[in-house]
Order: C-alpha cells, then sequence, then structure tokens
C-alpha cells in the first residue's frame, strides 16, 4: 500500500511537468500532502502520540488543506490561471522532468548499495521532487509558480524524511511548521503588494535592483 | 541565571509594546535590551560558562559572537534612533521596527547560544522573518522587490540546509541528537558517506544565510534596501551568525577525518565569493550595494582563511571581527550619506570631505579600515591568509586570492574616492552633524585601530577561543 502511495506521490510530480495551470499545481501539492498522511498514518503505534499527532496535524491540515487553500487564494486574487511563457518549453519540461526522474532513481541504486537501511523507493522519489521542484523554481517565470515549486520541495523533504527515517527532535519539526506557516503568510502578504504594484506578478519584473559587471 | 533572561526578555517586553503605543516606551525597551546583551557577554567573560535547559550555552567558544553581537547593538541603536526621525516614521511603523529589532537580535542570540544544530537552524530561519519587515521598511517598490528575493532565496537556503541535517542526522543514527559536542565526540563514529552527503547541502543552505556564492544574490539587494543601521546589523552579525554554525559543522568534519573534503567546499565558495564581487564591484552604481559586494568578499575571505587552517584560522576570526565593526560603521556613514545628498548613487555624492567633515572622514577612515590598509587588522588578517598559503605550498591560490582582492580593492577606491573628492552640491552644504550621527561610527573604527596596532589580551583570547 505505501509503495502505491509513494508512486502516486511521484507521478503527481511528474504531471506538473506537463502542465502549465496553477489550480492543477494547487491540487498535485494537496495530494502530495494528503499521501505524506496516510505514510504517517501508517506508522501509528510505531510513534508516540505526540509526535504523531503533531504530524499528522502538519500534513492534514497544514500540507493538504491549508497551503493549498491560501495558494488558491493567491492564484483568485493575482488572477493567474496558467503559466504562460516559461523558459523551457513544454516539451523540454516534459524531457527534463523524466530524465530527472530516471536520475534520482540511478542515484537511490547508489545510494541503498552504500546504505540498505534507506528505503529506496521513497528516497528515489523525493530526490526527484526536490530535483524537479528546483527546476520550476529555476525554470517558470510567475513568482506564484515559484511559490508552488518551493511548496513541492517542503514535501519532498517530508517525505525524505519517512524515506530514512529520521527522527529529529520536535522542536526541529516545529520550525518546519513555523517556517510554512510564515512564509504562506509573508507570500500572501507580498505576492499582494506585488501584483498590485507590478499589475502582472512575473519575475522578469524584479529587475531593479541588478548590477552589471 | 541570565542566559534565560537575556532569552526571554526581547520575547516579553514585545508584548506590551503593542498596548503601551509609546514610543519613549519602544525605545526604552531597546536601550536595556542592549544594555542586557552586554552586561551578559561582560559576566560570562568574568564568571565563566553558563547553561540553560540543556539547549542553550554560553561559553568561550561562543563568546566573541555574542559580544559582536552586543558591541553592534549598542552601535546601531543610536543609528536606529536617527533613522527613525529622519524617516517620520509613523507610530505603527516606528513600533514595527523596535519589535522586528528586538526579535531579529533575540533569533541571533539564540542561533549563537544554541548547542543544538537543529535549534540553531530554527533560529536561523526565524533571523529570516524577523528582518524580513526591515527590508520593506521605506516601502518602495524597490524595497518590495528586495524583500520577496530575500524571503523567498533565504527560505530556498534554508530548506536546502535543512535537508543537509537530516543527512547529518542519518550519519550520527543512534550515536548523537545534533548537538555539536556529540557529533564532534562521536565524528569518528559517524557514518562517513551520509556525512560527506550532508556537507554540500549544510554549506550552500547555510552558505545563504551567511552571504557566500552561490547563493548570495539577495545580499546586495537587501543590504541596499534596508535602513543603514540594520544593513549594518545584516552585514556585520547575521552573516557571521550564519557563518557561526558552519563552523561548527566544519569542526566535525575534521574530527571525522574529513577535513580535506571540508576545506574543498570551503575554498570554492570563498574564491566564488571573491570572484563574484571583483565582476560586480566595479559596476556598481549604488554605494550600498557596493559595500553589500564589499562583505561577500570579506566572507569569501573568512572561509579560506578556515579553509587554510593553521595561522589562517586565526586571521579568519580576526578578519569576521574586523569585517564586523568596519563594515558596521560604513553602513551607518552610509545612511548619514544618504540623507545628506538624499541619494544611493555614487554618481550623485561628490566632495564628502567639504559637504561633511565627520562623515567624510568615517567615510575615509572606514574605507581604508575595510580595504586592509595599515594599521587596520584586516590588514593583519589578509597578510597571515596570504602567509598561510606561502607556508603551505599553493602559490596559484595565492596568485588568484591576490589578484581577486586586488580588484575589489580597485573597484571599491575608485567609487569611495570619487565620492570623497570633488566639489561637493550646494543643498548637500548644511548644518554639522550632531555628535549622535558620528559617534557610533567613530568608537567602532577606534577599536579596530587599537585592535590593529596594539591587540588587546582580552581580544586575542575571544578570538583564539572561538576558533578552537
Amino acid at each position: 500500500m505505501s509503495q502505491i502511495l509513494t508512486i502516486l506521490f511521484g507521478v503527481g510530480i511528474l504531471y506538473l511537468a506537463l502542465t502549465s495551470r496553477m489550480r492543477t499545481y494547487i491540487q498535485v501539492i494537496a495530494l502530495q500532502g494528503f499521501i505524506l498522511f496516510l505514510l504517517i498514518a501508517r506508522d501509528f503505534g510505531k510513534l508516540d502520540w505526540f509526535t504523531f499527532f503533531f504530524l499528522s496535524f502538519e500534513t492534514l491540515a497544514f500540507k493538504t488543506i491549508i497551503v493549498p487553500a491560501v495558494l488558491w487564494r493567491i492564484v483568485e486574487r493575482t488572477h493567474v490561471a496558467r503559466e504562460t511563457d516559461p523558459h523551457i518549453p513544454q516539451f523540454g519540461s516534459v524531457v527534463i522532468g523524466t530524465a530527472v526522474f530516471l536520475a534520482g532513481f540511478a542515484v537511490t541504486d547508489w545510494v541503498s548499495r552504500i546504505d540498505p537501511s534507506v528505503d529506496a523507493l521513497p528516497f528515489g522519489i523525493a530526490v526527484s521532487t526536490l530535483i524537479i521542484a528546483f527546476f520550476i523554481i529555476l525554470s517558470r517565470k510567475k513568482l506564484i509558480t515559484q511559490v508552488m515549486g518551493y511548496m513541492l520541495m517542503q514535501n519532498a523533504v517530508s517525505l525524505l524524511m519517512i524515506a530514512m527515517a529520521v527522527e529529529l527532535p520536535l522542536l526541529v519539526n516545529l520550525g518546519v511548521l513555523l517556517d510554512i506557516f510564515t512564509l504562506l503568510f509573508l507570500f500572501l502578504l507580498f505576492l499582494g503588494k506585488l501584483h498590485s504594484t507590478y499589475e502582472e506578478t512575473s519575475r522578469e519584473k524584479l529587475t531593479s535592483l541588478r548590477d552589471q559587471p | 541565571m541570565i542566559l534565560p533572561i537575556l532569552l526571554i526578555f526581547p520575547l516579553l517586553a514585545a508584548v506590551p509594546l503593542f498596548s503601551l503605543r509609546s514610543r519613549r516606551a519602544e525605545r526604552s525597551v531597546l536601550i536595556v535590551h542592549a544594555l542586557l546583551t552586554a552586561g551578559a557577554v561582560i559576566y560570562w567573560g568574568v564568571a565563566g560558562p553558563e547553561e540553560f535547559i540543556g539547549y542553550f550555552r554560553a561559553d568561550s567558544g561562543n563568546l566573541l559572537f555574542l559580544a559582536l553581537i552586543a558591541a553592534l547593538y549598542l552601535a546601531v541603536i543610536p543609528a536606529s534612533f536617527l533613522y527613525l526621525e529622519r524617516q517620520k516614521a509613523s507610530e505603527l511603523w516606528h513600533r514595527i521596527y523596535v519589535v522586528a529589532m528586538l526579535l531579529f537580535v533575540f533569533s541571533m542570540t539564540g542561533a549563537v547560544l544554541a548547542k543544538n544544530l537543529g535549534l540553531f537552524w530554527v533560529f536561523i530561519e526565524a533571523t529570516t522573518l524577523a528582518s524580513a519587515p526591515f527590508i520593506y521598511f521605506e516601502r518602495h517598490q524597490s524595497s518590495l522587490e528586495a524583500t520577496w528575493k530575500y524571503v523567498f532565496i533565504c527560505s530556498v537556503g534554508i530548506a536546502i540546509a535543512f535537508i543537509g541535517i537530516l543527512f547529518l542526522a542519518l550519519s550520527a543514527k543512534g550515536e548523537s541528537d545534533l548537538f555539536y559536542t556529540d557529533l564532534i565526540a562521536n565524528a569518528p563514529r559517524l557514518g562517513r558517506f551520509w556525512l560527506l552527503f550532508s556537507f554540500p547541502f549544510l554549506v550552500v543552505g547555510l552558505g545563504t544565510k551567511a552571504g557566500v556564492a552561490p547563493m548570495h544574490s539577495w545580499l546586495p539587494d537587501a543590504h541596499s534596501e534596508a535602513p543603514s543601521p540594520v544593513s549594518a546589523f545584516l552585514s556585520g552579525m547575521l552573516l557571521n551568525t550564519a557563518f557561526y554554525g558552519l563552523y561548527r559543522i566544519f569542526q566535525v568534519m575534521d574530527a571525522a577525518g574529513l577535513r580535506r573534503e571540508a576545506a574543498l567546499f570551503f575554498l570554492v565558495c570563498g574564491f566564488a565569493s571573491l570572484l563574484i564581487s571583483a565582476v560586480y564591484i566595479s559596476g556598481a552604481t549604488n554605494y550600498k550595494r557596493l559595500l553589500a559586494y564589499s562583505s561577500i568578499e570579506n566572507m569569501g575571505i573568512i572561509f579560506i582563511g578556515v579553509a587554510l587552517g593553521g595561522g589562517a584560522l586565526f586571521a579568519a576570526f580576526l578578519h569576521l571581527v574586523a569585517h564586523a565593526f568596519a563594515k558596521s560603521s560604513l553602513f551607518i556613514t552610509a545612511g548619514n550619506i544618504a540623507h545628506r545628498f538624499g541619494t544611493k548613487d555614487i554618481a550623485g555624492v561628490r566632495g564628502l570631505r567639504e559637504a561633511d567633515r565627520p562623515t567624510g572622514a568615517l567615510w575615509g577612515v572606514g574605507f581604508a579600515a575595510i580595504a586592509g590598509l595599515p594599521p587596520f587588522p584586516i590588514f593583519i588578517s589578509e597578510f597571515l591568509i596570504a602567509r598561510e598559503m606561502v607556508t603551505q605550498g599553493r602559490f596559484g591560490l595565492l596568485a588568484a586570492f591576490l589578484i581577486l582582492v586586488t580588484l575589489v580593492l580597485y573597484g571599491m577606491a575608485r567609487a569611495a574616492f570619487g565620492m570623497y573628492l570633488g566639489s561637493a552640491p550646494a543643498g548637500a552644504k548644511a548644518e554639522p552633524p550632531r555628535p549622535i550621527e558620528w559617534l557610533p561610527q567613530a568608537v567602532l573604527l577606534a577599536i579596530l585601530c587599537l585592535v590593529g596596532v596594539a591587540m588587546p589580551e582580552v581580544i586575542r583570547r575571544l578570538v583564539e577561543m572561538a576558533s578552537l
């Protein structure tokens, strides 16, 4: 079951390479949040109740509901329906996305030979998701798409934690939650401001602070 | 007992400020906090280490960084009051400034005091959030752009650092719980593969906040748009706070027998930072951006010093102190120049020595300090780093180092002399500055001069202990 969920997590990120619609991005982010919740629910009994409650809250309330709802609101406020003019055309994105996915698994194969304790499937998908999230941040022009790339990156980090069964102090988990919460707040604030200041919230508009070599 | 007070005070003090609505109360809280920080440093210096709930510790390893926070805080406060007065800040924005300052200092202090890498990461994250309102403070289109870039790039950097912490935790599985002391003590038993795997993520991630290449691009924007006293703090202390955590991780790598690999990453980041500054500094048209590129260069030099080790390690920490003092002084002075000339453009400022003698003198002496002219300590630190390269027979590195540092110096000098000499525009010649406008910078530069001429034993010990 967890393997199917993990594959579904990966299919979601691959699908993002195909699409330019903002709502699809948000749906994938919400789906990934829910998958993360199910993967944590699988460990019910292995974790102490407080950690279980905290992680469930983080994934279900935050990653599945609050983050997508806030992103949805930003999209509606800024009237940005799709990424119209990415730096890399759609076909190129698909090819790169697929190549990254395969490369992620190659890395995983190498890593799991060195450390057999690593769960290869979620590790591979987490690594691929991380790289694709970076790719989205770098290749898309709309600021809202970059924010979504960042959220995908956060989901990948959560999957990585599950894959490696790393138990970090709760304090650090709280830090992650604080990070997501406050960044959303800032993003909402500044994207709204940026939109009203620049009319179109594209990275190419943010070039007043630049030096020539 | 002073450690919990220092940590809790800014949090408790920030809350009533929202209901008091008194500028005097807000300013008093800042002054009390700065004095408390300075008092705590003196207390720890005399009474020895102190620990709090097992997660925070003040000792000889972090006392230098705490002393820097205290010293710069004391210098930044008068400049901040002056800035708020000049800006005619509304009651709300005055409060935002004060509360953000309390939280910013709290997060930097917490990061330096944290014994645990995870906790350090949380505090570093908090520095981004606490300082973002400063960069947006003047509410121009460019401030908005700078704030966006700052928050976004730093967030990505912090996320990368978190991945590094995950890998580090994997290497330490069952051996330690991300406490620096445990990590160093158990270093030989840490998983070498994961430790090595974690290091680039940590260097790039925390290096983002330390202002070194390749994730430095937020720095010139944020430093140029933030209020000048805050730029002083960002450059003088925030970069050093991030470096502090990176140095602790470097020590773990060293103890695990991976010094060569760690040094290689530091060298690459250091030289990339020097290269970026050398390429862009001549093209900078804004003098605050010019100072920001110089910060990238100086952080690069510190990384190079740590990578080389030996005598260059002491030099790196001396450089850190000297850069913090000199750059803070220059940024505060840059705020005075912007006020007098009404522009941050290098081309718009001429005849500084004629228009405002004290400010002109501070600009000139500050430039001498940051350029590494004798008797300032940057001369000593750069000399020691170069000497270590000769000792290690790394002449290629030495040549690259000297060429890049000279190019940065040329770019700085061209702008600094252009601003200093010539005839001042008529509007710039106004009333002479008040002591509050020049005294904090003069004190910082005087201390630097003293350190360069005859380093007080207490400062030598602080620097030595920090590098151990």
